[in-house]
């Protein structure tokens, strides 16, 4: 049981209630309404309102920021809660507040995710014949079910994982906001509350182990070696994509749970929580993902996997001479960059919230533009005598964009004002 | 087994892209989308060039990547005679089957498909006027024998698809897919008097697509290949294991063959029809019309 500071610390960001926040949430909220907006036109002017078109003989891109960002979101689910899986299962103690945030952020990514496939399709309302009709011997089906699987998987652990905070926080302290009592009282059906101090192999550990086994097998080793030796079908699904997917969503959801980390230590002062020591060894370890996840890209990049069947053989040296290549290196700078940063700090034993936050939020959208020109420049020099493709997005694409970067800021915003966001043994062991 | 596709020969192909117009005309495709479509291009240097016209079909691969891409399984090869067709009833839009074909086939709806008509825009009848003048209640008169269907839509698309029994004919709803069907409405319908024909190979002037069984060594196609085994042939992006079942009769293009036509004009139908409706002074003509 936690002491009773530690208590008062935990429940600080439930109480305090600054106009910053009411701020944050407004302006959330507007956004959010932007995409509803962006939505509604796409739905009923088709989607020659934005930016794409058909390759081939209209000179379009097919794919664009929507599928760079639906690829972003799900990296970010992806890493979120396998390194929350991580530091349950091996028991970081130091790491608990951060597994926390990760379980956080993964249904909300994985929402924000969805979401983009929904404004890409054609089609919106009829998402879930994906499931319905799923061909499995299709590997997109496998990506389908990753992404289900693993969203399904990270609402039942976040449930898992905050009932003995709920507990806590809800029945002995009814610090929680009454009004959503119901909720609370629904979420510790069967709760018991002599489990609490258990070995640690409860419910919650196995559910972490299980998400642990299905990341990789699933989403970086199954699909490419059983496809692979098909030949046939779609040439992106070599042998490099799973593990640059494995470690490029490592490193989005390593820089994600040091930005919303840092954010939280600055917006509640919680130093004793979100320490010097792990956002700066958390850094460290960004740096290194990031650092692989680049390696891969590159692969990516001089084999040409990179790109759609379609596209013309030399695809990596257009890309390189093209009117893309700006952007590019600019994608490579923005992951690069805080990588050096993030190391230098351990090396030279410094540290700096600010530079840390910034660092890590310039290297999430770096990653996203990388994503991004990767889908766009695969898809813009077709192998065949057909013109080059031009895609710029539109404002409806961006408006979705941020939209659904509004609407996961949002979700934080009403978690930390309705769910423990601070797991009581985490404040315990910063201590 | 039936496996339908074509032979076409471009020793005879001299470019004048009719079969474009005539799939056009048959299946109503929309501006800009070209179920059939010839790469016109150039090889060698000047002035030893030589210009050579290819006619590209969707290539009804036995090994189709965009069916093994649909995450739906709407696009799928049709056992009965090897047609791949795209369930317009449960495709989802995604274009994963445009991004997964290797020769450009594919072509998603963004617009209603009215507004994606050629002629829409031009007058207030909002392409009603695309085969005559007046409204659409005006031409139809009271018979309407099209059941409210625009004049641009031949009704007999409207007519469900076997083995699924939904639509995949002709151009499709907003936000589906679709491509050549090798002319599936003239396939099942036989009461037509045009089963075992295309639009594009009836129409080309100069016989040089041959469309059949590829299959049945007796085939137009499978005659016409024997008759010209001296010349080469080839299937295009053989390497990428679709198994096309289109097959060329004339040299494969080299790596040094270029487009004649550049980006430019390739014109983007939203410009074309800005310049109909504003023609520039030089192209505008002093034709009085009648009222």
């Amino acid at each position: 049981m936690s002491t009773p500071s530690a208590r008062t610390r935990l429940t600080e960001p439930l109480e305090d209630t600054s106009s910053i926040y009411y701020g944050l949430v407004a302006v959330a909220v507007l956004f959010v309404l932007g995409m509803l907006y962006s939505f509604v036109t796409v739905l009923t002017e088709g989607h020659a309102v934005t930016g794409l078109n058909n390759w081939g003989t209209e000179a379009g891109v097919p794919w664009g920021l929507d599928i760079g960002a639906f690829t972003w979101w799900a990296l970010m689910g992806v890493g979120a809660i396998a390194l929350s899986a991580i530091i349950r299962v091996f028991e970081l103690e130091d790491y608990e507040p951060y597994a926390r945030l990760g379980e956080l952020v993964t249904p909300l990514a994985f929402l924000a995710s969805f979401l983009h496939i929904v404004f890409d399709l054609g089609q919106p309302f009829r998402v879930f014949n994906t499931l319905i009709y799923l061909p499995l011997e299709s590997p997109i089906a496998w990506d389908v079910i990753l992404l289900a699987g693993l969203g399904l998987l990270s609402v039942a652990y976040l449930l898992v994982s905050i009932r003995r905070d709920v507990h806590e926080l809800h029945r002995e302290d009814g610090v929680l906001p009454s009004a959503l009592a119901p909720v609370y009282d629904a979420l510790l059906i069967g709760y018991d509350d002599s489990e609490t101090d258990d070995d640690g192999r409860g419910l919650q550990w196995w559910l972490a182990a299980a998400v642990l086994v299905f990341i990789p097998v699933v989403g970086g080793g199954l699909v490419p070696f059983v496809w692979g030796p098909f030949g046939v079908n779609i040439n992106w699904f070599g042998a490099i994509q799973g593990p640059t997917f494995l470690v490029g969503s490592m490193t989005v959801g390593a820089a994600t749970l040091l930005f919303v980390g840092g954010v939280m230590r600055f917006a509640y002062d919680l130093e004793d929580v979100f320490t010097d020591e792990t956002l700066r060894q958390l850094g460290v370890f960004t740096g290194a993902l990031a650092f692989t996840y680049m390696l891969g890209v590159f692969y990516e990049i001089q084999t040409g996997t990179f790109a759609a069947d379609m596209a013309d053989p030399n695809v990596s040296e257009l890309v390189f001479q093209g009117s893309l290549a700006p952007l590019l290196w600019l994608a490579i700078a923005a992951v690069v960059i805080p990588t050096i940063y993030l190391v230098l700090q351990q090396a030279l034993g410094r540290f700096s919230l600010v530079g840390t936050v910034v660092f890590a939020g310039v290297m999430l959208v770096g990653v996203l533009h990388q994503e991004t020109w990767l889908t766009v420049g695969g898809l813009m020099y077709p192998d065949l005598m057909y013109p080059i493709g031009e895609y710029t997005p539109s404002i409806y694409e961006w408006l979705n964009l941020m939209g659904t970067t509004a609407l996961v800021a949002l979700g934080l915003l009403v978690f930390v004002k309705t769910l423990p966001v601070l797991a009581t043994n985490g404040v315990e062991s910063g201590r | 087994m039936t496996q339908l596709g074509m032979a076409i020969d471009l020793e005879r192909c001299y470019g004048c892209r009719a079969c474009m117009e005539a799939c056009k005309v048959e299946n109503s495709t929309p501006r800009g989308a070209f179920w059939m479509h010839v790469f016109r291009y150039e090889e060698g240097e000047y002035p030893d060039t030589e210009q050579t016209n290819m006619p590209r079909p969707c290539q009804h691969c036995s090994e189709p990547s965009c069916a093994s891409a649909c995450p739906t399984s709407a696009r799928f090869k049709r056992e009965e005679d090897g047609i791949v067709l795209t369930d317009y009833d449960r495709c989802i839009g995604c274009r994963y089957c445009e991004i997964g074909c290797p020769y450009g086939v594919n072509y998603a709806q963004f617009q209603h498909p009215g507004e994606g008509q050629y002629g829409h825009g031009h007058s207030e009848n909002a392409g009603d006027d695309t085969f005559g003048s007046g409204s659409l209640a005006d031409e139809l008169g009271d018979e309407n024998p099209g059941g409210g269907k625009p004049p641009w839509h031949d009704p007999i698309h409207d007519q469900d698809v076997e083995p699924r029994g939904t639509k995949m004919s002709g151009p499709q709803p907003e936000g589906v897919m679709s491509k050549c069907t090798m002319c599936v409405h003239r396939q099942d319908n036989e009461e037509r008097g045009e089963q075992g024909t295309t639009a594009c190979q009836q129409t080309c002037p100069v016989d040089a697509i041959k469309f059949g069984d590829m299959e049945d060594p007796e085939s137009e196609p499978r005659q016409h290949l024997r008759d010209k085994s001296s010349s080469s042939t080839f299937k295009l992006l053989e390497d990428r294991g679709t198994e096309p079942n289109v097959v060329y009769i004339g040299d494969e293009p080299d790596d040094d063959a270029r487009a004649i036509e550049d980006a430019e004009s390739f014109k983007d139908p939203e410009e074309a029809i800005e310049i109909e409706q504003n023609p520039p002074e030089t192209l505008s003509t002093d034709v009085e019309v009648k009222e």
